[in-house]
């Protein structure tokens, strides 16, 4: 396909994650261990928006049953192997993505130490054995490679991602605009006192930007206040008032934007906590070549905030938003604060570029475009640690999620969580359940009540729970194609993000109640 | 196979059978509509109606999987049903490619066949019209939409809840003429004045100047001005003639970008506080432009400079001249071509006609990417956000077959809120302001063609002990008042008031307690059959029923019917016995609201409790 007509085609998600995000979704590779039908809406929402390669592996084949829940199959697929009919109709959703399909048993791949997992960019596991999920997280988190194992049962569904770490820098804030109203430099100084506000005819003075009120009254404040700036919520009031009392008219645009403002410079210019905790990570202490981009770009940022020019601040986002001033008055204003955005590049270029050498790589072996977009970005800047299965998955995991659980209310999802690691632990001591097609029933019922009693004793047991094995055994342990379709749509928008390094991932765990139609988010 | 499904089991046999035999509606095959219908089919509704006047295009293929590459510009609504009749074979479906406004295929008994009608639109009109029909015929809705990673699924039932109108919605900015004609200050000035004044006076005059509104401009303009912005508006309409000869864009350009802004220029009031605009020359930005390749068109990502805006210019006017060209047919003298920010010809000739009245403008030029994302007014969209809403109609129309309404839920999903993604909060009672709940309804047969409108006016006033004050209005227009009463002596159908249609009528008339009628919403059905001037002809307009019409306390009640005069729907909406629109924007509102429902949920109960049809097998 020519650029543009694949530009056309992409372009409503082009406007979420750009060209950037779009490439590295085409040159990612997911895997998806067993064709649930869960597994094959989650893929999908891959394949659509482009996603390079895929492989499903799957080793049974199209059951009846399989088509109520799963509309790639048919009547003629019944016999078939699942992998590779769902190979085959998933690749014809997207003539751009290639598909492989493998013949092979997850469970058994995932004892084979030979099996090569380093092609995929991530992989998505469902329907499986919890012994089997634990084993193959083990694999992949220590090749850094994201796990994602969600599955449906009844009206409930459940995903964890498991993933060792990720690094964002385009987190998609809900804005990038960086005033420093309590940190003018030079430039933004002599531009506000260019203004005599006293002399400017009444249309000139509509035009003057907030930005120039705001920070010539903080001025006027401050000579009267021994330089400080007005700093409790009481002084902010008065400052209004001082604001207020100079207006020449009262249907100043301007002027309301500046009283609209005042709260922003109760916002003390500072380094945010969690990029000081980025600053302090222990992963820039010891970089060399091979370090990830984003730790040594963040190692300058660091050597950039302790320079002595810049005040301890970060660079600045250049990032202005539209106020009432005439053109002349925003161009120019735009022009001080891209111009500062700029030299604030340029110096954390020069940084960089010696941070570069030391640890024997080019200068220009990081793009500027990469350096700009991590310095508009940097006040936003997010790293986030997932956690291994083993931990949550012991007895003691439970039992401390158990004792969360406690200080709960009554219908919280918590419970449902609850309920479905006993499931989870049920199915693989009775492993036939999923091997023969069979249903769990209300004969069931006692013996998920047992398990859970002496996994938590000598905790009492609770009814929230048990609430929940009902439902289960009330669906006969079947999945719902809505509840399946709703988890690939949750599923998918997580890959995404993890996939183009955009948007800030979910950690770790979130489940489904579609009876209350209620989800939450844990970190376990 | 005789295993019964998990669906029945769960859901108990009651609802598993109602799906089997409801009949739904479902308006829209777009991205949430393809999921939506999979979902409807794999859940087994007996059968489906699929309304959709639009036609595959490429953008939709990132995420519309009913349809592919070899279905572009084919109707929607049939491949849907093409391609997902596969997905069950016991599942009826009827598709339309028609618009869900033409009362002809759609009127009020159509939509009454339908046990639910989902929502899958992309715009506010169609929305707001189903809307309507919907709560005239008493059938339930479940509404949707997205934007982007967010969206939403509002469950709509009569006058139990809240419907689609109750909350005000944004309605399109508008810019004031002189903005966008004389004085711009932003990129999206220009953009409007490139794709609704330019190209649309050149290619496409159908097209609505809503955008502007000449009331909003301010004391500057005096009437001297507004003169001068006709007789450019005239030259360009003459310029048209000339659009298929060889030097039409020398001829568009000099007067657009030269002759123009030296008008502009030598009104020297309008530049003391404004950079004064830099008028260009045709030939001379010819002489620059040698060797720049009209391959720039490709790259969409960078802001091109004027002399590459100058050759798009000329390239995109060249592939319009060539469509009008080669689809010239002499019977047909008004050849247009419309504004579609998919089709690269009129996009490109818009990106580059903003982009160089930017350029003399001293505004900041925008990529071609970012101009059709203002020209377009596109909403971002992807599978995933789609596929999420559309389970969650499904599950919602649930509770509704079960006429569990109060168990229903407004759900949004907000994948910002870190902890929770979606956020589902308790319907709320309609809006007693809003001017789709808040009505008495009913349904008139009449002949439309002979009933006049005195013999209505005295068939309301017999009806209803409505009073003199009494003000008839037909789908946005004032037809009758006191003060307006030329109509009277014509038949109905000439006024507007013709089968499919609603009439409005409002008596603000205060009795001694300060109350007033609340409006009365009547759904027109011509019926040739009944009636003839020998048989006396108030007796023949024939109400389905005769509604009490409730009084409310008229204190708040805005006075300004006069809006209707101009025949703007969204006038008329928040003006007929409607307050104010608060000013609490809906954010602040709805945050609020949902602190609430985290509370009330933990009151609710499990919806499915009540089916005790467990059953055990082995
Ligand atoms: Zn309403």
């Amino acid at each position: 396909m020519p650029p543009s007509e694949r530009d056309r085609k992409y372009d409503r998600q082009l406007r979420l994650w750009a060209g950037t995000g779009q490439a590295a979704l085409e040159a990612s590779h997911v895997a998806l261990l067993n064709a649930s039908a869960t597994g094959c809406e989650l893929m999908k929402n891959l394949i659509l928006p482009g996603v390079g390669e895929f492989t499903i592996i799957d080793d049974s084949l199209v059951k009846p049953d399989d088509l109520k829940l799963n509309f790639f199959f048919n009547d003629e697929s019944v016999g078939s192997p699942r992998s590779v009919i769902a190979c085959k109709l998933l690749g014809e959703l997207n003539q751009d993505t290639r598909g492989h399909a493998l013949f092979q048993n997850p469970e058994v791949l995932i004892n084979d130490v030979d099996f090569q997992w380093d092609k995929f960019s991530v992989v998505i596991i469902t329907n499986i054995s919890e012994s089997s999920v634990r084993k193959l997280s083990n694999i992949l988190w220590n090749k850094s490679i994201p796990l994602i194992y969600v599955y449906t049962v009844g009206f409930y569904g459940y995903l964890r991602v498991i993933n060792r770490e990720i690094t964002i820098v385009d987190t998609h804030p809900e804005s990038l605009v960086d005033l420093r109203l309590d940190q003018p430099w030079p430039e933004l100084i002599d531009y506000t006192m260019s203004f005599d506000l006293d002399s400017l005819p009444i249309l000139d003075y509509a035009h003057v930007p907030f930005v120039v009120l705001i920070l010539k009254f903080i001025d006027q404040w401050k000579s009267a206040h021994n330089g400080l700036m007005p700093g409790t919520y009481e002084e902010r009031t008065q400052f209004k008032q001082l604001i207020n009392d100079a207006r020449k008219a009262s249907d100043l645009e301007n002027f309301d934007e500046a009283l609209a403002s005042v709260w922003r410079i109760s916002q003390k210019t500072t380094i945010p906590p969690d990029i000081l905790a980025i600053l302090n990570d222990p992963s820039i202490d010891n970089l060399n070549e091979e370090s990830p981009d984003f730790w040594v770009l963040v190692k300058a940022l660091k050597r950039f905030t302790e320079a002595p020019r810049n005040n301890g601040l970060l660079p600045l986002s250049g990032v202005l938003f539209d106020m009432k001033a005439d053109t002349n008055n925003y161009i120019r204003l735009q022009t001080i604060y891209r111009e500062k955005s700029l030299a604030d590049v340029h110096f954390f270029t020069e940084l960089l570029n010696e941070l570069l050498l030391e640890l024997n790589r080019p200068s220009s072996s990081i793009s500027s475009e990469e350096i700009k977009l991590f310095c508009k970005n940097c006040r936003y800047l997010n790293v986030t640690r997932g956690s291994k299965l083993d931990s949550e998955f012991s007895s003691e995991g439970f039992r401390s999620a158990y004792e969360l659980a406690a200080f709960s209310e009554n219908h919280d999802p918590f419970y449902t969580y609850l309920a479905l690691r006993v499931y989870s632990l049920f199915l693989d001591k009775n492993w036939y359940y999923s091997e023969n097609g069979k249903q769990i029933t209300s004969r069931d019922d006692v013996e998920l009540k047992n398990l859970f009693k002496s996994i938590i004793t000598p905790f009492p047991t609770v009814p929230a729970v048990e609430k929940v094995f009902s439902e289960i055994i009330r669906t006969g342990s079947g999945e719902f194609h809505n509840i399946c379709s709703f988890m690939g749509g949750i599923g998918a928008q997580e890959i995404l993000k993890l996939l183009t390094w955009q948007y800030i991932p979910l950690n770790n765990t979130i489940i489904y109640d579609g009876i209350f139609g209620t989800t939450k988010t844990w970190k376990l | 196979m005789s295993r019964e499904s998990p669906y029945s089991r769960s859901l108990g046999k009651s609802l598993a059978d109602t799906i089997k035999n409801s009949k739904v509606l479902m308006v829209g095959a777009g991205g949430i509509g393809c999921e939506l219908l999979k979902n409807l089919a794999l859940t087994g509704f007996g059968e489906i109606h699929i309304v959709d006047l639009d036609t595959v295009d490429l953008s939709n293929l990132n995420r519309q999987f009913l349809f592919n590459r070899s279905h572009i510009k084919k109707s929607k609504a049939l491949v849907a049903k093409e391609t997902a009749s596969k997905f069950n074979p016991h599942v009826k479906m009827v598709a339309y490619h028609s618009n869900i406004k033409d009362t002809t295929l759609f009127d009020i008994d159509w939509f009454k066949s339908f046990k639910i009608v989902f929502n899958a639109l992309d715009n506010l009109d169609a929305r707001r019209y189903v809307n309507k029909m919907c709560m005239a015929a008493e059938v339930p809705l479940i509404e949707s939409g997205t934007t982007g990673y967010n969206g939403q699924v509002q469950v709509i039932c009569g006058t139990k809840t809240e419907c689609y109108d109750c909350k005000p919605k944004a309605t399109p900015k508008v810019y004031p003429v002189c903005t966008i004609r004389s004085t711009p200050s932003q990129i999206v000035h220009c953009v409007v004045w490139a794709k609704s004044f330019l190209f649309a006076q050149l290619f496409d005059q159908t097209e609505e100047t809503s955008q502007f509104d000449e009331s909003m401009d301010n004391v500057e303009n005096n009437e001297e001005d507004l003169k001068t912005l006709k007789q450019e508006e005239n030259e360009l309409k003459s310029l048209r003639d000339s659009i298929l000869d060889s030097n039409a864009a020398q001829l568009i350009f000099n007067k657009v970008f030269k002759t123009d802004i030296d008008r502009l220029l030598s009104m020297d009031t309008m530049w003391k506080t404004r950079t004064k605009p830099t008028a260009l020359d045709y030939n001379i930005l010819q002489e620059s432009t040698k060797g720049i390749s009209r391959n720039i068109i490709n790259n969409d990502q960078k802001k091109w400079s004027l002399q590459e805006c100058f050759v798009v210019f000329k390239d995109s006017l060249h592939r319009l001249q060539t469509r009008l060209k080669f689809d010239l047919n002499p019977a047909d003298s008004l050849q247009t071509i419309s504004f579609d920010k998919d089709d690269d010809d009129t996009l490109d000739f818009v990106v580059a006609a903003s982009n160089i009245r930017s350029i003399i403008f001293s505004i900041e030029t925008k990529s071609k990417f970012d101009t059709k994302q203002i020209a377009g007014n596109i909403i971002p969209a992807i599978a995933t956000t789609n596929a999420i809403v559309a389970g969650i109609c499904v599950l919602e129309s649930f509770k509704v077959l079960k006429n569990d309404i109060e168990k229903a839920r407004f759900v949004f999903l907000t994948p910002k809120h870190h902890d929770k993604v979606l956020t589902a909060t308790k319907l709320q009672p309609p809006n007693p302001d809003c001017p789709v709940s808040s009505v008495a309804r009913s349904t008139i047969s009449m002949n439309t063609q002979i009933i006049q409108l005195r013999d209505l006016l005295q068939s309301l006033k017999t009806n209803f002990n409505y009073t003199d004050e009494i003000c008839l209005i037909s789908d946005g227009k004032l037809v009758y008042d006191i003060d307006f009463d030329d109509n009277l002596d014509r038949p109905v159908k000439d006024l507007g008031i013709a089968d499919g249609t609603f009439l409005t009528v409002i008596d603000e008339a205060e009795d001694g307690d300060g109350k007033s009628f609340i409006n009365l919403e009547l759904y027109i059905k011509h019926n040739p059959a009944i009636g003839s001037p020998d048989s006396g002809l108030i007796s023949s307009i024939k109400f389905s029923h005769i509604p009490i019409i409730p009084k409310r306390n008229s204190d708040n009640l805005n006075d300004d019917v006069i809006i209707a005069v101009n025949g703007d729907e969204r006038n008329i909406v928040g003006s007929s016995k409607r307050k104010a629109p608060e000013s609490t924007p809906e954010l602040v509102e709805s945050s609020k609201k949902l602190k609430l429902s985290e509370k009330e949920d933990k009151d609710g109960a499990i919806i499915l409790d009540d089916d005790d049809e467990i059953i055990s097998f082995d």
